[in-house]
């Protein structure tokens, strides 16, 4: 469902409850995720910090599943879909 | 008449301004005008790029310790044809302009940038790619051309992969590092593009 190419904003926006997994991490890093990395994609971030990604994004998909999303109703994830 | 829309994300963490600012900018339709409010410095320098990513033009005003970016959504491209204006993205392949003998290639990339300068444009932002990023490095002989074009808001972006390959990235001297997918989406967003 998520993908490395996916940025943290997107995945934040349409799945509230990850950001508790992003704020996780904060203390791995040294600072916050959300705020320096915001526009970053999740390869970029897990590439920097030297995170696992599969799990990340295990982690992540687990949050998005609790989440309500604003996704709209028949809409597809897809990183050709993001615009910021 | 435009509505101004509000969002006052003041005393909130990261990241709900910049969510709640692209939530605005969504529902919105991507239409329109925009004021967030907040009173962290993080928080103003995301929605900014929040701001330019989605093609907004925007202006930073201060009160108090407080920002207020305010936000117009920039005309599309079929808009701008009947207006004649614009934003324009510049791609900088190399560090030589044009082909041929490498010094008149040095001098004319130094009189690009200066002139780039000098002229009053709707140029938006500046993409290095491949062995462009040698002009965004500190020992660049135009690199002072770059900052100032910098601090005139126009963004500046390297590519990330160029600079881990030609093992320089510790050597930026202007901008910030970006990928392939923002590199794109950038080109994309804007109304002209220039290829160098």
């Amino acid at each position: 469902m998520l993908r490395e190419d996916m940025k943290v904003i997107d995945i934040v926006y349409r799945y509230p409850h990850t950001e508790a997994v992003f704020k996780r991490y904060d203390s791995r890093l040294g600072g916050c995720v959300m705020c320096s990395h915001i526009f970053d994609t999740l390869n970029e971030l897990t590439k920097r910090y030297d995170f696992d990604l599969a799990q990340l994004i295990k982690e992540l998909e687990e949050a998005a599943a609790d989440s309500p999303g604003i996704i709209k109703q028949g809409e597809r994830i897809d990183a050709s879909e993001q615009n910021c | 008449m435009q509505v101004n829309k509000i969002v006052d994300a003041r005393g909130l963490d990261c990241p709900q301004p910049v969510i709640l600012t692209k939530k605005a900018m969504d529902e919105g339709g991507g239409a329109g005008r925009l004021t967030a409010i907040v009173d962290r410095d993080v928080a103003r320098e995301n929605i900014k790029r929040l701001a330019q990513n989605q093609g907004y033009d925007y202006r930073v005003e201060e009160k108090d310790g407080e920002y207020h970016i305010h936000m117009t959504r920039v005309l599309n491209k079929e808009e701008n044809e009947t207006s004649g204006s614009g934003r324009i993205s510049i791609l900088i392949k190399s560090d030589l302009f044009g082909e041929g003998d490498e010094e008149l290639g040095r001098v004319l990339m130094k009189g690009f940038l200066y002139t780039l300068n000098e002229l009053e444009t709707s140029l938006s932002s500046l993409i290095f790619m491949n062995k462009g990023i040698f002009l965004t490095l500190e020992d660049s002989p135009v690199i002072e051309h770059i900052q100032t074009l910098e601090k005139k808001g126009i963004e500046v972006l390297s590519c990330g992969t160029c600079l881990d390959y030609y093992q320089k990235t510790d050597k930026l001297a202007a901008g910030r590092i970006t990928n392939m997918y923002s590199a794109l989406e950038t080109l994309a967003g804007a109304d002209r593009t220039i290829t160098i």
